[in-house]
C-alpha cells in the first residue's frame, strides 16, 4: 500500500472501540466531585513577568500534582491546560514558559513517565487513575480565579494528547483543544491478544470514545510513521470528532516534536 | 584491540571531568588565530546594512507580542533568515539570541516564545544551507559532502562555512545594535550543541555587545579528539568522511586540522568576556565530554558548569530551567 492510498483509508476508518452504555456517568463524576482540596508553593524564579507555582489537588484519597505558570497581575487569563506523554514526564519551567507570552496562564499535569507499551500490554497500564487526574486537574483548573473559563485550550502530545481530548471532551462548554499523535484509541482494532473482559474495560480508556463529546474545535496532527500512536487510532479519534476539526498530516514523521505543527498551535491560541 | 566504537568510551563521571581541569585540547590554537579573526570581523564590518523586519505570514498578529521576520544581506550577498519575537513593552528589553543544533533550523514559532514569557526579545537565526531558510552563496573548493565542518577545508580557511556563517552572525550583531527598544546592555546568547558552538564564537567575536551566554554540550569542538575518539559520526561525521575520503592514511592529518582550528569552539573560548552558564550531559556520544571540557577550561571569564549525569545529547530540562534565572536577573551572577 503506497502513502497515499493508505491516508486515504485511514480517512474513513472509525476505529472497532464499543461505547459502553454507562461512559458518560463514569467521567463525569469526576468534572462534578465535591470541591476537592488545593494547596499551592511557590517556585521562586526571578521572572518579573509571570508566576511559577507547583500545585497539589487532594481527591479520591490521592494528591495529583501540576505546574502552573501565569502572567504576573490581578487580571484574568485564557488557560492552556497541557498535558504530557506516557514515555516522559512534566515538561520544563522554561519550556511552558513559552505560553505567557500570548498572555495565557498554563497547567500542566505531572505524573509518573512510563515505559510500558500500550500496543502490547495496554491492560498493565492504570489508562483509569490517569485519566481521572487528568479530569479532576480540568475541574480545578476552570475554576481557577485567575482563568477565564471560557477561554481554555487544551493541550499535549501522544498520550497528553489523547488526555487534552479527554479533557475537552468532559468541559461542558465550547474549548479549543490541540492534540499532537493522541492515543490510545481502538484498542479493538490494534492490540492483539488481549481478553475480552479486558478490553471491556479499556472501552472505557479509547479516547475515540471521548471524541464525539467535544464542543467546541479540535487541531490535530498525525504523524504517519508513528508506530507509538498509529495513524489507526489517531483517525478512529479524528472521524468520531462532531465539533468544528482540522487535521494537518505529516507523512515522513515518527512520534515526535513536529516545529511545523507547533507554529499552528501557535496560531491556534490566537482567539 | 582498538576499542573505540563502546559508546561507554563517551560516558563520563564528574570524578572524570574533575581529573580534567588542566585539559585543553589536542591541537593547538593557531598562532594567528586572533588576528585571522580581526580580518574576518572586519570584512563583516564593511558589509552594509540591509535588512527588513516584518510581520510574519505564518502567523496572525497577537496583542502581547510580535512575531516577526527578519532578512538580511549577509556576507558575498547570501540572504540570511532569523525569526525575531518581540514582547510589547514600552522599556528597553533584553534580548537573546538563539542558535540551533546541527544540522535543521530555528525551531518553532512557539518554542522560541518562552524567552518572550521572560520578558525579553529573541532573535533565532537560521543557518543558511542547514534545513531552514536564508541562502548560503556556496562556492566551496572542494567537498561539501555531508558536513558543514569540512565544507571549504580543501581551500583557505576564510572561505570555510562556519567562517562565513561567524561573520554573519557579526552582520546580526550590528542590527541588534540599531534594534529599537532593546536593552544593549543585556544582550545574551542560547544555544545547545551546534547552537552552543556558535554562541561562543559569537559571544568571543562580539565581545563589547555579548553580557551573558547559556552553552550547552558545544558543538564544532576538539576536532582532533572528536575524531581520535572515534566519535567523528552522527553531527561530526564530516570528519569520518574527509579523513576516509580525502586522507585515507592520515599524512594530511596535521594540516586539515590545524585548519579547523579556526572554527574550534575552545579556540574563541579564551576572548568570551561574559558570564558562561555551561551545561554537559555525562553521557554525551554526539559531543563527547572530553571535547567540552576542552572548551570550558579555555574560558576565561566567570563560569559555572553543571554535570547532568545520566543524560546525553538532549533536551535537559534543569539545564533549560537554570536559564531563567540567568537572563532574568539584573545583573549578571552565576
Amino acid at each position: 500500500m503506497t502513502l497515499t492510498e493508505y491516508k486515504k483509508k485511514l480517512e474513513s476508518y472509525s476505529g472497532k472501540g464499543r461505547m459502553p452504555a454507562d461512559f458518560e456517568d463514569i467521567w463525569k463524576k469526576y468534572m462534578t466531585a465535591n470541591s476537592p482540596s488545593v494547596s499551592v508553593e511557590q517556585v521562586p524564579f526571578l521572572n518579573e513577568t509571570a508566576i511559577y507555582e507547583n500545585v497539589c489537588i487532594t481527591a479520591d484519597g490521592r494528591e495529583i500534582h501540576a505546574r502552573c505558570i501565569r502572567p504576573r497581575g490581578d487580571g484574568k487569563y485564557p488557560l492552556v491546560l497541557m498535558f504530557h506523554d506516557l514515555s516522559r514526564g512534566v515538561r520544563g519551567w522554561h519550556h511552558m514558559t513559552r505560553f505567557i507570552a500570548q498572555g495565557y496562564a498554563v497547567i500542566a499535569l505531572n505524573e509518573e513517565k512510563s515505559d510500558l507499551d500500550w500496543l502490547k500490554s495496554p491492560e498493565n497500564i492504570d489508562f483509569q487513575r490517569r485519566y481521572a487526574a487528568a479530569i479532576t486537574l480540568t475541574a480545578v483548573a476552570i475554576r481557577l480565579p485567575y482563568v477565564q473559563a471560557k477561554r481554555i485550550v487544551t493541550w499535549g502530545e501522544g498520550l497528553g494528547a489523547g488526555l487534552a481530548i479527554v479533557a475537552a471532551a468532559l468541559i461542558p462548554y465550547e474549548v479549543k483543544c490541540a492534540a499532537l499523535n493522541p492515543m490510545p484509541a481502538d484498542f479493538r482494532g490494534l492490540c492483539k491478544g488481549v481478553s475480552e473482559d479486558d478490553l471491556r474495560k479499556l472501552d472505557y480508556a479509547d479516547v475515540s470514545n471521548f471524541a464525539p463529546f467535544i464542543l467546541g474545535e479540535v487541531l490535530m496532527g498525525v504523524c504517519l510513521m508513528n508506530q507509538v500512536a498509529p495513524p489507526e487510532a489517531q483517525y478512529a479519534i479524528y472521524n468520531k470528532l462532531k465539533c468544528k476539526k482540522n487535521i494537518r498530516v505529516y507523512p515522513k514523521y515518527i512520534h515526535e516534536r513536529v516545529n511545523f505543527f507547533e507554529n499552528e498551535v501557535l496560531s491556534f491560541l490566537k482567539d | 584491540m582498538l576499542n573505540i566504537w563502546e559508546s561507554e568510551m563517551f560516558s563520563m563521571t564528574a570524578e572524570e571531568i574533575a581529573a580534567l581541569s588542566e585539559y585543553l585540547g589536542a591541537t593547538a590554537i593557531p598562532e594567528d588565530f586572533e588576528s585571522f579573526w580581526k580580518v574576518r570581523m572586519a570584512e563583516a564590518d564593511k558589509v552594509s546594512l540591509e535588512y527588513t523586519i516584518a510581520q510574519t505570514k505564518e502567523l496572525p498578529s497577537f496583542d502581547t507580542c510580535e512575531y516577526l521576520d527578519l532578512w538580511f544581506k549577509g556576507m558575498d550577498g547570501g540572504r540570511v533568515y532569523a525569526k525575531y519575537i518581540k514582547p510589547v513593552c514600552l522599556e528597553p528589553i533584553p534580548l537573546v539570541l538563539q542558535f540551533h543544533g546541527y544540522p535543521g533550523a530555528s525551531r518553532s514559532w512557539l518554542e522560541q516564545s518562552s524567552f518572550v514569557g521572560m520578558g525579553m526579545a529573541v532573535i533565532a537565526v537560521d543557518c543558511p544551507g542547514q534545513g531552514g531558510r536564508g541562502h548560503d552563496v556556496g562556492a566551496y573548493t572542494g567537498t561539501t559532502v555531508a558536513g558543514h565542518i569540512v565544507a571549504g577545508l580543501d581551500g583557505k580557511p576564510e572561505k570555510m562555512y562556519y567562517v562565513r556563517l561567524y561573520q554573519n552572525v557579526r552582520i546580526l550583531c550590528r542590527i541588534v545594535k540599531q534594534l529599537e527598544g532593546v536593552d544593549l546592555e543585556r544582550i545574551f546568547v542560547n544555544g545547545a550543541s551546534q547552537g552552543g558552538g556558535i554562541g561562543l564564537a559569537c559571544a568571543a567575536l562580539n565581545s563589547d555587545l555579548i553580557k551573558r551566554a547559556a552553552i550547552l554540550y558545544p558543538f564544532l569542538s576538539d576536532y582532533r579528539m572528536v575524531w581520535e575518539l572515534g566519535a567523528d559520526e552522527v553531527a561530526y561525521e564530516g570528519l569520518r568522511y574527509y579523513s576516509r575520503w580525502f586522507d585515507p592514511d592520515g599524512e594530511k592529518q596535521d594540516m586539515w586540522f590545524s585548519k579547523l582550528g579556526y572554527i574550534d569552539s575552545k579556540n574563541f573560548a579564551h576572548m568570551v568576556k561574559c558570564p558562561v552558564l555551561f551545561g554537559t550531559g555525562l553521557e554525551d556520544d554526539v559531543c563527547p565530554p572530553q571535547t567540552q571540557c576542552a572548551v570550558y577550561n579555555n574560558l576565561n571569564c566567570a563560569k559555572k558548569r553543571y554535570l547532568f549525569p545520566g543524560f546525553g545529547h538532549e533536551e535537559i530540562q534543569d539545564f533549560d530551567d537554570l536559564i531563567l534565572d540567568f537572563f532574568c536577573r539584573r545583573e549578571a551572577m552565576l
